[in-house]
């Protein structure tokens, strides 16, 4: 590089990172969400005959990064059978559909729940065990959903998998084509980035994120770190269930081979290659991942999982916060509000009010 | 001293295999009274902070916090009981902000439910607020006002994240705050407004533990003093009984810290 490219590219990388004035920075928000809701309504504009599988798995695999942030970048238990409560949430859908008449919209809350409860099941007594057990202990429960999916025929259908429900219907409307499910899933998306977000931002979301700094201080804060800890796995398994249910949907058929252990490892690497803790970083770790993984290897074969692999290294080798790196803040408003309130005084106590 | 000691320690002994970390120690501290914790490294003063605050399980005799038993409690709830800390190495949260850190220590002081900390419900933003008010107070107490509350705990310099440590620990409401060495790695002039400090903070009726081992600053200002050397109450009394003791001058004192 040149000398003067470099000083370009210097001032560059300054500016970038220098604070915006408020006017730019309202442009620069702008500009965002009118690139978000227009790579969200793509397959419409682009249309809707254009891959659209790819579309709705986008948006099923941004709601299991999304969730799967919960345990991993928020609470860091490291959870490598995640995708065991995707399953869940899709053979749930599957039995009610098939066995019991139940529609979608039916199905969604059962199989979350039940994904909840398996998530209680499972992590009540793992969650007591050191941090690289737990590792080891959720990789197992995966492997146990995955052979129990294969074995159980009476309720998984085997290998062959289970098929054949009517299609979901609402308002009258029949979900047939992959694209039908798109406004469901993406609204899921949305929903699980909201809450999700929500939560880093409350007590809940703080706690789990002195557990992972350090557990120690945080018990000493009077955290109770089990409790939290089972609360981060219950509350990052709801979304698998909920996304595992639209994706049986979408599929009209569930079978094993979605949830093997590449799943979960594939679930861990779009957290990672999108940045630990960073909402916004999952659902770009999706993108990329259903990008490469089911639209790049349709010209490139298997070579896109080496693809993949490679972004994920260079990701962690040169950006080890990931893609988008959560930046953590104090939203101006809350201290708008504190000090609307009357903000403290030169007293001569800690407290507030005495 | 009123009726009931803030907090007792009666008969207290660690081991941890075959080392006698602390035999038999017993003392009492009441409210808006600092207690020094002197002694040689190794003596066994985190030790002691260690079992009082729940991190340390096994240990004999009682440790009453306003006359309750605190055996076999788990550290967070012994918190609830009224009891903060710092540690000897600081302890902050390091991808949480300063402000955060200080909630964190506010955490059993906000009342949401999953659902309000999910759907951001009135009563989240209410509790959140006042939540925000009284860490902004407790860090204008230490002296943190002027710190930006958004920067990363981890980004101020080595003395602010001593006092950001206190804030959080303050943070807790505590009946009963134990410092574990927190003029440690500062200088002579952070050491003394360290000391200015904690004496407001005794001022508000809090009973202090504190460990140091800059014997200027205990000296200064503890109201009495207990002396441990291997595990064990060498002494205690005011600083001056203290340093007139010939064991504690024999053990521990010695040439360093006479005057
Ligand atoms: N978790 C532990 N396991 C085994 N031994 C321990 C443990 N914690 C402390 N000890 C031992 O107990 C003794 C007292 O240690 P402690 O840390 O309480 O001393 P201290 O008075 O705080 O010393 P310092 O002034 O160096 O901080 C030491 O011999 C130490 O090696
Ligand atoms: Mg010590």
């Amino acid at each position: 590089m040149t000398g003067g490219a470099g000083r370009a590219w210097g001032a560059l990388r300054a500016g970038w990172r220098a604070p915006l004035p408020p006017r730019a920075r309202l442009g620069l928000r702008a500009a965002t969400v009118v690139a978000c809701v227009g790579f969200a309504t793509a397959p419409y504009w682009l249309g809707g005959s254009y891959y659209p599988d790819i579309w709705v798995d986008m948006a099923l695999w941004a709601t299991v990064g999304l969730g799967l942030n919960v345990v991993i970048g928020f609470a860091g238990l490291l959870d490598l059978g995640y995708m065991a409560f995707y399953a869940i949430g899709g053979y749930v859908f599957a039995n009610a559909a098939l066995y019991h008449g139940l529609t979608l919209w039916e199905t969604l809350p059962l199989g979350a729940g039940l994904a909840v409860i398996a998530s209680a099941v499972i992590g009540f007594p793992t969650l007591r065990v050191r941090g690289d057990y737990l590792a080891i202990m959720t990789l197992g429960f995966g492997g146990i959903v995955y052979v129990a999916a294969k074995n159980l025929t009476l309720v998984t259908g085997g290998d062959n998998g289970l098929y054949g429900w009517r299609a979901p219907t609402l308002l009258g409307i029949q979900f047939v084509q992959p694209l039908d499910f798109y406004p469901l899933a993406l609204g899921l998306v949305v929903v699980t980035a909201l809450v999700t977000t929500g939560l880093r931002g409350s007590r809940i979301g703080r706690a789990w994120v002195c557990i992972k700094d350090d557990e120690l201080a945080a018990a000493a804060s009077g955290i109770a770190v089990i409790r939290y800890k089972l609360y981060a796995y219950m509350l990052g398994s709801v979304w698998a269930g909920l996304a595992g249910a639209i994706f049986a949907a979408k599929q009209s058929l569930i079978s094993p081979q979605s949830f093997t252990f590449n799943a979960s490892f594939f679930a861990v690497a779009i957290v990672v290659l999108g940045g630990m803790g960073s909402p916004a970083g999952a659902i770009v770790g999706a993108i990329f991942y259903v990008v490469i993984a089911e639209w790049l290897s349709a010209y490139t074969g298997t070579l896109s999982g080496v693809i993949f692999a490679a972004l994920l290294l260079v990701v962690v080798l040169f950006r080890p916060a990931g893609l988008i790196p959560y930046r953590p803040r104090v939203p101006r408003r809350r201290l708008r509000r504190a000090e609307r309130a009357g903000l403290p005084g030169a007293t001569d106590d800690y407290r507030l009010g005495v | 001293m009123e009726s009931e000691p803030r907090l007792a320690i009666r008969g207290v002994s660690v081991r941890f295999g075959g080392v006698e970390a602390l035999a038999d120690v017993s003392f009492e501290v009441g409210a808006g009274e600092i207690l020094g914790v002197i002694g040689p490294n190794g003596a066994g003063k985190t030790t002691l902070f260690n079992t009082i605050s729940g991190l340390v399980r096994r240990y004999e005799g009682e440790i009453h916090l306003d006359g309750r038993p605190l055996r076999g409690l788990p550290p967070q709830r012994i918190v609830a009981h009224g009891l903060a800390r710092t540690f000897q190495n600081i302890r902050l949260f390091k991808s949480l902000t300063v402000l955060d850190n200080v909630l964190a220590g506010q955490h059993r002081h906000i009342v949401e439910t999953v659902l309000d900390s999910a759907l951001h419900t009135p009563r989240y933003h209410r509790e959140e607020a006042l939540a925000t008010r009284r860490a902004l107070q407790v860090l204008h107490f230490v002296g943190l006002g002027a710190t930006d509350p958004g920067a990363l705990a981890t980004s101020l310099p080595y003395g602010a994240q001593r006092r950001l440590e206190i804030a959080r620990a303050l943070a807790a409401y505590p009946r009963v705050l134990m410092l574990d060495e927190p003029a440690a790695g500062l200088n002579t002039g952070e050491s003394w407004e360290l000391a200015t400090m904690i004496r407001r903070i005794r001022a508000t009726g809090l009973a202090v533990m504190l460990v140091e081992h800059d014997m200027r600053v205990v000296m200064s200002i503890c109201d009495r003093i207990v002396v441990l050397n291997f595990g064990r109450v060498i002494a205690q009394g005011t600083p001056a009984q203290v340093r007139a003791d010939p064991a504690v001058v024999a053990a521990y004192l010695g040439d360093a810290a006479q005057p």
